[in-house]
């Protein structure tokens, strides 16, 4: 029986143009004028975020108790609120918070799911078993509940916030790595290199990673801007970041109580959420589109895209 | 139609916790003394009784009570012996009702300290008797407190346990139903005996319907409006300054604003916190807040600013010549250098925060901003734990208010000793300022008294571990045709409601 060494499977080639793939999807999605303006958008509104102490035209943090709840002016363009902190400026900031709150939740969330869906679809067995038990288990819960659960555990703090998005994502993610790994494991290449001898490591990371993965960043660019609205919606009960910290649920419960006396303080922080809603959803279905073209023309509605992202 | 109400849920009189004196009992009950409402000053009058006498020792009050007086629900005439059976019970020397256990009894045992007892010398007649002077009992007891209202004897061992859900008075209004979070239903007294009239009251209308809601569940600002708006109420108290400012202008009703000049608002500076514990550091927290901006944030006009714990609207105990500190950051920077304090950061929270009127958030916010300019970092904790008032030296600054009575005993009595980890925040102590306060209640001379409480608030300036900032406002809305009254102290009195042609 003859024995392939390992040098030799090393250099099989990594599944079917698993690299070229990316270069193809960028190439397709630069060709797509919704996909460039969304990704602009994005861009901008990163750059807002890191150059919010250049860009804001004050301390979001400064109160004047006495131009409390102004109409916009030339000084304060979006008004002030119930303190007199500039509403503009507060906008700004808030897209900061938004951003280090939502990608980490999003993205780590995805790493984790990723690695233990890969994990439980390609090993299977026990861990497999116990994994999904896990999975269905956090999701069986409403994600409101839990996520208002382990705050009053943690307590309210960025960290805190994150790891409740987070762990909230977990499981969607993982369930979905999961059902794609155990389709890929069986396709040709992948059980070639598992009969040459390859390690789990190698059919793992240089073939099911890059083929199972560009197909859910889709899901994981369109739970962005869900991950913002949550944690605007969390802040707005009152769980997520704390005061003085400019963040848009913060903004949104001040600007609604006062609302009779001035409506400005809402026109910021909705603006915003919409901007980057919009952007990221925009940027996920155009990746969606390119990634899987039979799927054009099955565009779901709006409210359910909402809907999907607002769980 | 009245309401929102928070419903407090024991409408007993000695084991309510309703501030003084709240609606509906005051409508319910009555007592053997009352301060009229409508007036800014505190001059009480007869109610129940027909005279009351002080002895000159100060030791006993004859009453002689008015005839013919009747209990709601047919529980027939008030005699001296219910007014026996009230004191008796409030001063914790009876039980409760028949069968009580043996802990559970008045809450308001304070408010008839060293009561002896009532000696009963005819039907309409008796004697209270106490060991030592307890002037309280002339300004807050008898006047003022649920815990001075007469209850009627009959009734209370006939409802037992549930005599705090079954309120029987000789008020002008009677319990026609009540549902739990939800209504009450009061109806003007057919039998009443009219007394109220002498002092100003109306009792104009013929049912009160009171919506009720939860006290944890009471929502705040706008949601409080919508009734009054809506229509579906009459008459709406504890409403956001801003919403009432809104619709002062709105033909459809009438806005009020009534000070409530024995409520206070202060910053409580924890005494014994680790780095509190040096005064300096307090002095330059007392330096650094800006009373003005935090009076703004909180939605009280500046002419409603507090100087010390006792109002210039209470005759006796005020302190006119009460420091009044402005903001000065260079000072409180020197006061924290010299106390060698640097990156110092504290929690603030608020006690009990949704019974907390004003607009705490924003009021701690400002604090917060102004300690960041003399480099302390203020945490806002959303949900003080109870650690932070129960054990002392475990909370940083505290933002408080406390509702007052018309006697600088009770506005003095929570700094006190016996007080800590219950209502003294600051959990500030002083050993004269307890001494003083026992003075203040067995004092007569009301020039001595004023010396008394002028002088313990000078100890609580000195010990820098609270900070007064102003007086309460009670932001009310009613409907044009509707004209509420209100006692001294900023509350609604329903029996002193009347119509107005809107």
């Amino acid at each position: 029986m003859a024995v392939i060494k390992p040098s030799v499977a090393r250099d099989l080639p990594a599944g079917p143009g698993a690299q070229s793939r990316v270069r193809e999807l960028l190439s397709k999605l630069s060709s797509r004028p919704s996909a460039a303006i969304s990704t602009a958008v994005i861009l901008a509104l990163i750059l807002l975020a890191l150059l919010a102490p250049v860009i804001a035209p004050y301390d979001p943090t400064h109160i004047d108790v006495y131009t409390r709840l102004s109409a916009p002016s030339v000084q304060h363009w979006l008004g002030t609120d119930s303190l007199g902190r500039d509403n503009l400026s507060r906008t700004i900031y808030g897209s900061r918070v938004a951003l280090e709150i939502a990608l980490p939740a999003v993205f780590g969330a995805f790493v984790v799911g990723a690695v233990l869906g890969m994990l439980a679809g390609y090993l299977r067995g026990w861990l497999d078993r116990v994994l999904v038990v896990v999975f269905d288990t956090l999701i069986s819960f409403p994600a409101v509940i839990l996520g208002l659960a382990l705050l009053t555990l943690l307590g309210p703090s960025v960290g805190s916030v994150i790891f409740v998005i987070g762990i909230a994502l977990v499981p969607y993610y993982g369930r979905l790595v999961r059902a794609q790994t155990l389709a890929q494991r069986e396709v040709g290449y992948a059980k070639t290199e598992r009969a040459l001898g390859a390690s789990r490591r190698r059919v793992l990371g240089r073939h099911l990673f890059p083929n199972v993965v560009p197909e859910l960043l889709t899901v994981v660019a369109m739970d962005v801007p869900g991950a913002i609205v949550d944690e605007a919606g969390l802040a707005f009960l009152g769980l997520g970041v704390q005061p003085p910290t400019s963040d848009w649920g913060v903004m949104l419960g001040d600007g609604f109580t006062n609302i009779a006396a001035s409506p400005w303080g809402v026109v910021g922080p909705i603006l915003a959420l919409i901007v980057l809603t919009a952007a990221f959803l925009v940027l996920g279905e155009s990746l969606r589109d390119t990634l899987d073209p039979g799927r054009q023309g099955k565009r779901r509605g709006l409210l359910s895209r909402l809907r999907r992202n607002h769980r | 139609m009245v309401g929102p109400l928070g419903d407090g849920g024991n409408y007993d009189t000695v084991t309510n916790l309703f501030d003084y004196p709240q609606m509906p009992l005051s409508s319910i009950y009555e007592g053997l003394m009352a301060y009229p409402s409508g007036q800014s000053r505190w001059a009480a009058r007869n109610l129940l009784a027909r005279s009351i006498e002080k002895s000159p020792d100060g030791l006993a009050y004859r009453f002689v009570l008015r005839a013919g007086v009747q209990f709601h629900r047919g529980f027939g005439e008030l005699t001296a012996e219910d007014v026996k059976y009230s004191f008796e019970r409030a001063a914790g020397l009876v039980p409760l009702y028949p069968g009580a256990a043996k802990d559970n009894t008045s809450f308001y045992a304070a408010d008839f300290s060293d009561l002896t007892g009532v000696t009963v010398t005819g039907r309409y007649s008796g004697e209270i008797r106490f060991r030592k002077p307890f002037v309280p009992f002339e300004t807050i007891t008898l006047p003022f407190a649920s815990s001075g209202w007469i209850v009627s004897r009959k009734a209370i061992e006939k409802y037992g346990a549930s005599a705090s859900q079954n309120p029987v008075g000789t008020g002008p209004y009677e319990l026609v139903s009540y549902s739990p979070n939800s209504h009450m239903k009061l109806r003007r007294f057919a039998h009443y005996h009219g007394g109220n009239q002498e002092l100003g009251a109306h009792n104009a209308f013929d049912e009160i319907d009171l919506v009720l809601a939860p006290n944890s569940a009471r929502s705040s600002g706008q949601a409080l409006t919508v009734p009054i708006e809506s229509g579906e109420v009459d008459f709406a108290d504890t409403l956001g300054a801003l919403d009432v400012q809104l619709l002062a202008d709105d033909p459809r009703f009438t806005a009020y604003r009534p000070k409530q000049a024995l409520n206070s608002y202060f910053l409580a500076i924890d005494a014994q916190h680790p780095v509190l514990r040096d005064i300096r550091v307090r002095q330059a927290i007392r330096c650094a807040v800006d009373i003005e901006e935090i009076n703004l944030a909180n939605r009280v006009p500046p002419s409603s600013r507090l100087k010390a714990a006792v109002a210039r609207e209470l005759d006796v105990g005020y302190w006119p010549e009460a420091p009044s500190y402005e903001r000065d950051v260079g000072k409180a920077r020197r006061l924290l250098a010299q106390a060698g304090v640097r990156d110092l950061s504290l929690p603030i929270a608020t006690p009990n925060i949704s019974i907390t009127t004003g607009d705490p958030n924003a009021v701690m916010q400002v604090i917060q901003s102004n300690l960041k300019d003399v480099g302390i970092a203020v945490e806002i904790i959303a949900t003080a734990p109870d650690s932070f008032v129960s054990q002392p030296g475990a909370a940083g600054l505290l933002w408080g208010n406390f509702a007052g009575a018309p006697d600088p005993y009770f506005q003095l009595e929570w700094f006190t000793h016996d007080q800590l980890g219950v209502w003294n925040y600051a959990s500030w102590s002083e050993p004269e300022y307890d001494h003083l306060h026992d003075q203040l209640g067995t004092t007569t001379d009301p020039r001595q008294r004023k010396e008394i409480a002028v002088r313990m608030q000078r100890l609580m300036d000195s010990g820098s571990a609270y900070v007064f900032a102003s007086q309460a406002v009670n932001f009310g809305l009613s409907k044009s045709g509707v004209r509420a009254v209100f006692d001294g102290n900023g509350n609604p009195q329903l029996h002193y409601f009347y119509r107005v042609a809107s």
